[in-house]
C-alpha cells in the first residue's frame, strides 16, 4: 500500500512539475536597450526594445555617426553648407544647395508659410544679436535700438526662391538658423534607419524631444511630460502610438536672468522679443519635422492666436500651459493626456478638429 | 477566534496597508542612476547611500549630489546651468544633462513610470 | 504475472470525499459570474482550511491539489491561463499552509490559516499572472486592492470553516 501510495504522490508531483514547466515555457522577456550620446548640439537619448542587443549596438553606433553628420552639415554658425548659403544670400548671389539640405529648406519655407510668421528659421542675426547661437547663455539683451533695428528689417522667406537646386532671395537679411526644426528632421531620419536596419521598437530622444516607433514590449512606449515650473516633476503621462512624435517648447529650456527679468530662448519673430503668454506647448504628430516648428510656433502664436496657427499647421493634438498655470488642451489631446494632478482645471478647445490627421 | 487569528489578522491588515503605501504613494523610486560621461563612460551608481560624486568631464568637474534616493547636480563649470537648474531627480526615467561638459544622469528603476522625458 | 490492486485506504477515500466536496463548491462559484474577472469569494478553501485542521496537512494539500485539477477537467479549463493561476493560488497557499502548521500547529485556528492561505494563493496567482501573461507596471497597482479582497475573503471562510469544524464531533 505504502508503494502505491508513494508512486502515486510521485506521479502526480511529476504531472504537477511538467505542467509547470509547460506554462513557463513563454516567450523570454524582451530586453531594453538604452544609449546616450552628446551630439547635434544636444543630448540624445536612444531606446531600443524587441531585438539582439548587436543589432542595437550596431545601429546606435550609426546613429552617432550620422547625427553628428547632419549637425556638421546644418549648423548655421561653424563652416558648414547652411553658413556657405548664408553667406552667398547676404551678398544677394544665388546658391547651388546640395540633396541633404534642399529638403530642409523646403520644409522651412512651408512652415513658415502655413504658421502666419511666428515661426521663422530666418531669423539668424536676431538669434547671433540674443547671444543664442552659442552653447553658453547670454549674460543681457540686446539693446533696444538693436531690436529696432531688426524690426525695421525682419526677414521674409515668402522672397526666397528655390528653383530645383538654385536657392536665391531678394531679401538679404535671410540668415538661417535651422535649429528650430533641425531636431525635428534628425529625429524622423534616425527613425527612418532603424527601420530600414530591421528595428521596428525604438524612442529617439534629442534634447527632449522625440519619436516613437512600435511600442515596449508588450504596452505602448510611455513618456513623461516635464512639468514646467516644479523642476524634476512630472505634469502628465501619455502612451505614444506606433510613428508618433512629442515635441515640447518650454521657457524653461534654456534662460538667462539680467535685473531681475527672465529671458528664454524662445524668439518672437515678430517682436524680437522673447514670446511671453505662455510657459509651455507640447504637441503630438506624426513628422516630426513639423511637430518641431508647430510647437515652436503655437509658443510664439500665445494664447491669441495658437487655434488659428493649430488649424493651419494640421496639428489637432495641443497642450499649453499658461504663466498663471492654467492648462489648455484640444478635444484630441484631452484624453490623451494623463494628468498627475488629476483635478485639475482644463480649458478644452473645440475648435480644432477631433478627427486624426 | 484564537489570539493566534487576530494576531494574523491584524499583521495581515499592517501587511495591506503597508502594500498600499508602497504601490500607490510611492511612485517608483529609482534604485540607481547611470551617469554618462562624454557619450563613452558609463557607470551605475546606487541611490541608497548618501554621498557627493565628483565627475571629471570635457570644461571641468561637476559634483553630483545623492541624498535621500535623489540626486541632482550641485555644481557644474558650465556657464548656462541648465543642469542645476533642472534640481533634484528620483523618479525612474528622470533625467538631467549637463551638455558642455558632457554628463547625463538618468535614473533606472525596476518599477518606473516612463520610458523617455519630454520637456 | 502480478496484479497491482489499488485498493482505497480509508484515507484515500475520506480525501476523494473532501475533494469531492471541494470541487463541487468550485465548481459551483465558477457558475456565478464574478464582479470582477478573476476574483472569486475561494469558498472550496473552506474545505481545504477544515481538512487540515482535522487531519493535518497532507491531507489538506491532497483535497486542494486534487480539486485544481479535477475542478478544471470538470469545468474543461484544463491547461488553460485559468488553469495556471488556480494551480499557482493552490500550489502556494498549501505551501503557507504547511510552513505555518509545521511552526505554529493548533496557536492558529480556521480563521488564521485561512487568512494566510488566502494571502499565499492571491499572491500566488498575481505572480503568475505578472510573470506569464501581463507583466505591466499598471498591474503592480492592483495587488493592494487584490490583497484587501484576499484578507476579507480569507476571513469570512475562515469563519464559515472554523462554524464547520464546530459541527464535527
Amino acid at each position: 500500500m505504502r508503494i502505491i501510495l508513494r508512486s502515486r504522490t510521485k506521479s502526480i508531483f511529476a504531472l504537477l512539475i511538467a505542467l509547470f514547466l509547460l506554462s513557463a515555457c513563454s516567450e523570454p522577456k524582451q530586453e531594453i536597450h538604452k544609449y546616450s550620446y552628446f551630439t547635434f548640439g544636444t543630448i540624445i537619448q536612444l531606446t531600443i526594445a524587441g531585438v539582439e542587443k548587436e543589432l542595437a549596438d550596431e545601429a546606435a553606433a550609426e546613429l552617432d555617426t550620422k547625427f553628428a553628420d547632419m549637425h556638421n552639415d546644418w549648423h548655421a554658425w561653424q563652416p558648414s553648407p547652411v553658413m556657405t548659403l548664408n553667406q552667398q544670400l547676404a551678398k544677394g548671389e544665388t546658391a547651388t544647395v546640395d540633396e541633404k539640405l534642399l529638403p530642409l529648406l523646403l520644409k522651412a519655407k512651408a512652415f513658415t508659410d502655413i504658421s502666419s510668421d511666428t515661426f521663422n528659421p530666418a531669423i539668424g542675426h536676431l538669434l547671433f544679436m540674443w547671444g543664442y547661437q552659442k552653447d553658453e547663455q547670454p549674460i543681457e539683451p540686446p539693446a533696444q535700438l538693436k531690436i529696432d533695428e531688426y524690426l525695421n528689417n525682419i526677414p521674409d522667406l515668402s522672397k526666397l526662391k528655390i528653383d530645383g537646386n538654385q536657392v536665391s532671395s531678394s531679401d538679404n537679411n535671410i540668415q538661417f538658423d535651422l535649429g528650430g526644426f533641425a531636431k525635428g528632421y534628425g529625429i524622423d531620419r534616425a527613425i527612418d534607419h532603424l527601420k530600414s536596419k530591421g528595428i521596428t521598437n525604438a524612442i529617439v530622444n534629442a534634447g527632449g524631444d522625440l519619436k516613437v516607433i512600435g511600442q515596449q514590449t508588450d504596452r505602448p512606449w510611455r513618456i513623461g511630460i516635464r512639468h514646467p515650473r516644479k523642476t524634476g516633476s512630472v505634469i502628465g503621462l501619455l502612451d505614444v502610438n506606433d510613428g508618433e512624435s512629442v515635441f515640447t517648447s518650454g521657457d524653461y529650456e534654456r534662460y538667462f536672468i539680467y535685473e531681475d527679468r527672465r529671458y528664454h530662448h524662445i524668439l518672437d519673430p515678430r517682436t524680437g522679443l522673447p514670446a511671453t503668454d505662455l510657459t509651455s506647448v507640447t504637441i503630438i504628430t506624426e513628422d516630426a519635422a513639423l511637430a518641431d516648428a508647430a510647437a515652436t510656433a503655437l509658443f510664439v502664436a500665445g494664447l491669441k492666436d495658437w487655434e488659428k496657427v493649430a488649424t493651419q499647421m494640421g496639428i489637432n493634438k495641443v497642450m499649453l500651459i499658461d504663466k498663471h498655470g492654467q492648462l489648455y488642451m484640444t478635444a484630441a489631446m484631452q484624453p490623451r493626456m494623463q494628468l498627475v494632478e488629476k483635478d485639475q482645471d482644463i480649458v478644452i478647445s473645440r475648435t480644432i478638429s477631433d478627427e486624426n490627421r | 477566534m484564537k489570539i493566534g487569528d487576530k494576531l494574523v489578522l491584524i499583521i495581515g491588515i499592517v501587511l495591506v496597508a503597508s502594500l498600499y503605501k508602497q504601490l500607490w504613494f510611492s511612485e517608483g523610486h529609482g534604485d540607481f542612476i547611470q551617469i554618462t560621461i562624454d557619450a563613452k563612460e558609463q557607470r551605475l551608481v546606487s541611490l541608497a547611500e548618501d554621498q557627493i560624486l565628483k565627475m571629471k568631464g570635457k570644461v571641468g568637474i561637476s559634483e553630483l549630489e545623492i541624498h535621500n534616493g535623489k540626486i541632482r547636480f550641485k555644481h557644474s563649470p558650465c556657464t548656462n546651468q541648465i543642469c542645476v537648474h533642472t534640481g533634484w531627480l528620483e523618479k525612474g526615467g528622470d533625467f538631467a544633462a549637463c551638455l558642455p561638459n558632457r554628463i547625463a544622469v538618468e535614473v533606472v528603476a525596476n518599477n518606473t513610470l516612463f520610458d523617455s522625458i519630454n520637456f | 504475472m502480478t496484479t497491482v490492486t489499488l485498493q482505497p485506504t480509508r484515507e484515500d477515500m475520506r480525501i476523494a470525499y473532501l475533494a469531492a466536496f471541494a470541487i463541487m463548491i468550485h465548481i459551483f462559484e465558477a457558475a456565478i459570474p464574478s464582479p470582477f474577472p478573476g476574483i472569486k469569494l475561494g469558498l472550496a478553501n473552506v474545505i481545504t482550511i477544515a481538512t487540515l485542521l482535522i487531519f493535518g496537512w497532507r491531507m489538506a494539500a491532497w483535497v486542494s491539489l486534487l480539486r485544481v485539477l479535477v475542478g478544471s477537467l470538470m469545468i474543461g479549463t484544463f491547461l488553460s491561463p485559468t488553469f495556471a493561476m488556480s494551480l499557482s493560488g493552490a500550489v502556494a497557499s498549501v505551501l503557507m499552509l504547511g510552513i505555518c502548521w509545521k511552526l505554529l500547529g493548533h496557536h492558529i485556528g480556521a480563521v488564521g490559516y485561512s487568512i494566510l492561505a488566502a494571502f499565499a494563493h492571491m499572491a500566488g496567482q498575481f505572480m503568475t499572472a505578472y510573470y506569464l501573461f501581463i507583466p505591466h507596471q499598471g498591474l503592480l497597482k492592483l495587488l493592494p486592492v487584490f490583497m484587501t479582497l484576499a484578507l476579507v475573503f480569507g476571513l469570512l471562510s475562515g469563519i464559515i470553516a472554523s462554524a464547520m469544524i464546530k459541527r464535527v464531533p
